[in-house]
C-alpha cells in the first residue's frame, strides 16, 4: 500500500512541481476532444484515428497560445467539413470565430504574392547562371540558393510559416519543435498509461 | 519563479539531448540522464546575480554555456539592447551580459508571463520538487516546454514590437578622433555601458558599435545584427535537435531541422494511431472517473493542491496509475528486465539526488523503497 501511496505522491509531485500550464492545458483539451468525438461503437479504426489526432494537434495549439503557429493549425483543421463541430464545441463559439475570422496580415498569404516571388527566383537564378562569377562568390550563391530552398520546406512544414521572414520564421520553429516534443511525450504517456490499465483483469471504473 | 526560466532551458542540453535517440520511435521512454555536476552552479554564480536568483539556480543544475545564451537572449528582450554586439563576442562571459538592470528587467518580465506557470512556486516546495526531478524527464520536459515557450514569447514580442523600429533607426555610434582603437575599447566597456546605462529609461533602438576593421555604414550594420539574432536562434535549435552539435552551417542545419520536424510529425501520428488501437470503443468518460475518485483512500497528506484548477485531469491519471501500480506488483515477476530497469532509475535517482538536493536526505531514504515502482512508465506492454 505505501508503495503506491508513494508512487502516487511522486507522480502528483511531478505534476504540480513544476510548470505545468502547457501540460495541463494540453490534457485537458485532448480529454475534451476526445469525449466530444468518439462515440463508442460505431466507429472506424480510421476515424477514430482522424479524431485522435485531431484532438491532439487542436490541444497543442491551445496550449501554445499566442504563437503564429498556434493560430494557423487551428485554421488549417478548421478549413475540413468534418471538424467544424468538434472544433466549435471544443474552442467555445467566441474563440472559434475570432480565430477564424480571415482578416489577419501574416496569414493572409496571397497566391499573387507567391506567383511573383517564384518569378523573381527564377528570374535571380537565371541572371546569376547566365553571368561571370568569381569561384568565390559561386560558392556564395550556392550555398545561399541551398538555405533558401531550405526555408522553403520549413515554410511548408511549420503551420503558419509561409509569410514570415527568415528570423520569425526561426523562433517558431523553435516554438513549434518544443510543443511537438510536448506532444509526443504526453501521448505517449497516456498510450503507456492507457495500455497498461487495460490489462487490468478488474478495471475498476477508471477506463470503461 | 523568474530565475528559473533559464534554468530548465539549461536543463535541456544538461539533459544530454545529443543522446537521445528519436529515431526509435516507440522505444520505452529515454532514461533520465544524469544532471550535471553542481560545480557547474558555482561557476555560473560567479555573475552579479542578485541572491534571490542564486537561490532559485541552486535548485537547478545549469550547464552554463547555455545559461548565458539564454540569460543573454532574455537579456536582449529587455530594452538594453547596447550589449549587443558586445555581446556576441563575449561568449563565457556571462558578467557582461546579467548586469544587474538586465536581469532586473528579465525578472519583471518573467513575472508577468510566468504568472499561471507557478513553476517552482513557493520556498517550501523546495524539498518537495527532489523526487519530482527524480521523475527527471517529464518534468523537465513540462519546465522546458512552457518556460521557454515563454521565455520564447516574451523575446518574440519585444523583437517583434522592436524590430520594425529598430531596422529603421540603428544608432550607429561612429568615434571621432581614432576610430579603430576606440572601437576596440568601446567594446570591453559595454559591460560598464550598460550599468551606467541602467538608470536611464529604456530606449526604442538598438545601439550598435561597429567592430573593428568593418564598414560602418548603416546598411551592413543592421545586416549584421539581423545576423547575429538569426545565428542566436539557430544556436537555440542546435541544443533543441538532437545531434547537431558537431554540424556547422545554416543549409546543414536546416536540414537536420527539417528532418526533426518530420520525424516528431511521424511520431505524432504513429502515437495517435497507437492510441487508435490501444482502446477500440473506449469512453473517455470523466464523470466514472470522478466517480472512482472519491472512493479513493483520502489522498495526499500534502499542501501540493496550489494552482490546481484542472485537477480533473490529475485525478483520472491518478486513479489510471493507480491502478496501474497494482497491474505492476503482478507484473514483477518479469525478473531481469524489472531489475534492470530498476538499476537505471536507481542510479539516475541516486546521482540527481546527491548532485542537486546534497542535503536533503530525507527524500533520499523513501526514493529507494519504491525505485521498482517507478518503472511503470519503462513498462511496454505490447498489445
Amino acid at each position: 500500500m505505501s508503495k503506491v501511496k508513494c508512487l502516487q505522491i511522486i507522480f502528483l509531485i511531478t505534476m504540480q512541481a513544476a510548470d505545468l500550464s502547457f501540460h495541463r492545458i494540453f490534457l485537458k483539451t485532448m480529454f475534451m476532444g476526445l469525449k466530444l468525438g468518439v462515440s463508442s461503437r460505431k466507429m472506424s479504426y480510421q476515424e477514430r484515428k482522424r479524431v485522435i489526432k485531431l484532438s491532439a494537434n487542436i490541444a497543442m495549439a491551445v496550449a501554445g497560445n499566442g504563437m503564429n503557429w498556434s493560430r494557423a493549425l487551428i485554421i488549417r483543421h478548421a478549413k475540413h467539413e468534418k471538424n467544424k463541430v468538434l472544433l466549435r464545441s471544443l474552442l467555445g463559439r467566441k474563440r472559434y470565430e475570432s480565430i477564424t475570422e480571415p482578416g489577419f496580415a501574416p496569414l493572409n498569404f496571397t497566391w499573387q504574392k507567391m506567383i511573383m516571388k517564384r518569378r523573381f527566383r527564377r528570374t535571380n537564378s537565371i541572371l546569376r547562371r547566365g553571368a561571370h562569377a568569381s569561384n568565390g562568390a559561386t560558392a556564395r550563391v550556392i550555398a545561399r540558393s541551398m538555405a533558401k530552398k531550405r526555408t522553403r520546406t520549413l515554410k511548408s512544414l511549420v503551420p503558419g510559416g509561409e509569410s514570415l521572414d527568415d528570423l520569425s520564421l526561426l523562433g517558431e520553429t523553435i516554438d513549434y519543435v518544443i510543443s511537438l516534443q510536448t506532444q509526443v511525450h504526453l501521448m505517449r504517456l497516456l498510450t503507456e498509461v492507457l495500455s497498461v490499465s487495460n490489462l487490468s483483469p478488474n478495471t475498476k471504473g477508471g477506463i470503461s | 519563479m523568474n530565475c528559473g526560466t533559464p534554468s530548465p532551458d539549461q536543463l535541456r542540453p544538461a539533459l544530454g539531448l545529443s543522446s537521445f535517440n528519436w529515431n526509435q520511435s516507440m522505444d520505452s521512454l529515454s532514461p533520465i540522464f544524469p544532471l550535471p555536476a553542481s560545480g557547474e552552479i558555482s561557476s555560473f554564480m560567479g555573475n552579479p546575480l542578485n541572491s534571490m536568483h542564486v537561490n532559485r539556480l541552486m535548485q537547478f543544475p545549469a550547464d552554463p554555456g547555455f545559461a548565458e545564451r539564454a540569460a543573454r537572449y532574455s537579456c536582449f528582450s529587455s530594452a538594453n539592447y547596447g550589449a549587443f554586439s558586445g555581446v556576441s563576442e563575449a561568449a563565457g562571459k556571462p558578467s557582461r551580459v546579467s548586469s544587474g538592470h538586465c536581469l532586473k528587467a528579465k525578472e519583471s518580465r518573467m513575472q508577468l508571463e510566468m504568472g499561471d506557470g507557478e513553476f517552482g512556486s513557493g520556498k517550501e516546495d523546495s524539498s518537495v520538487t527532489d523526487p519530482a526531478s527524480v521523475l527527471g524527464e517529464s518534468s523537465a520536459k513540462k519546465r522546458k516546454a512552457a518556460a521557454k515557450r515563454k521565455l520564447k514569447v516574451t523575446v518574440e514580442n519585444d523583437l517583434i514590437a522592436k524590430k520594425s523600429r529598430s531596422a529603421e533607426s540603428t544608432e550607429i555610434e561612429k568615434d571621432s578622433g581614432m576610430p579603430k582603437e576606440e572601437q576596440n575599447v568601446d567594446e570591453k566597456k559595454q559591460g560598464k555601458d550598460d550599468g551606467t546605462k541602467a538608470s536611464e529609461p529604456f530606449k526604442d533602438y538598438i545601439h550598435v558599435r561597429a567592430r573593428r576593421g568593418q564598414a560602418t555604414d548603416s546598411h551592413s550594420l543592421a545586416e549584421r545584427v539581423r545576423r547575429e539574432k538569426i545565428s542566436q536562434r539557430m544556436k537555440l535549435l542546435q541544443d533543441l535537435v538532437p545531434g547537431c552539435n558537431k554540424i556547422t552551417g545554416k543549409a546543414l542545419m536546416l536540414d537536420e531541422i527539417i528532418n526533426y520536424v518530420q520525424a516528431l510529425q511521424r511520431q505524432v501520428e504513429f502515437l495517435s494511431m497507437k492510441l487508435a488501437t490501444v482502446n477500440p470503443g473506449l469512453e473517455f468518460n470523466l464523470e466514472n472517473l470522478f466517480a472512482k475518485e472519491s472512493n479513493e483512500e483520502s489522498p495526499i497528506p500534502f499542501t501540493l493542491a496550489n494552482g490546481i484548477d484542472t485537477h480533473c485531469s490529475i485525478g483520472q491519471l491518478d486513479s489510471i496509475l493507480h491502478q496501474a501500480a497494482l497491474m505492476q506488483s503482478s507484473l514483477d515477476m518479469f525478473g531481469s528486465s524489472a531489475s534492470q530497469v530498476e538499476n537505471l532509475w536507481d542510479d539516475e535517482l541516486n546521482t540527481v539526488l546527491q548532485s542537486s538536493f546534497g542535503q536533503n536526505q530525507e527524500i533520499g531514504a523513501p526514493s529507494q523503497s519504491f525505485h521498482g515502482q517507478l518503472s511503470i512508465p519503462h513498462m511496454k506492454i505490447e498489445l
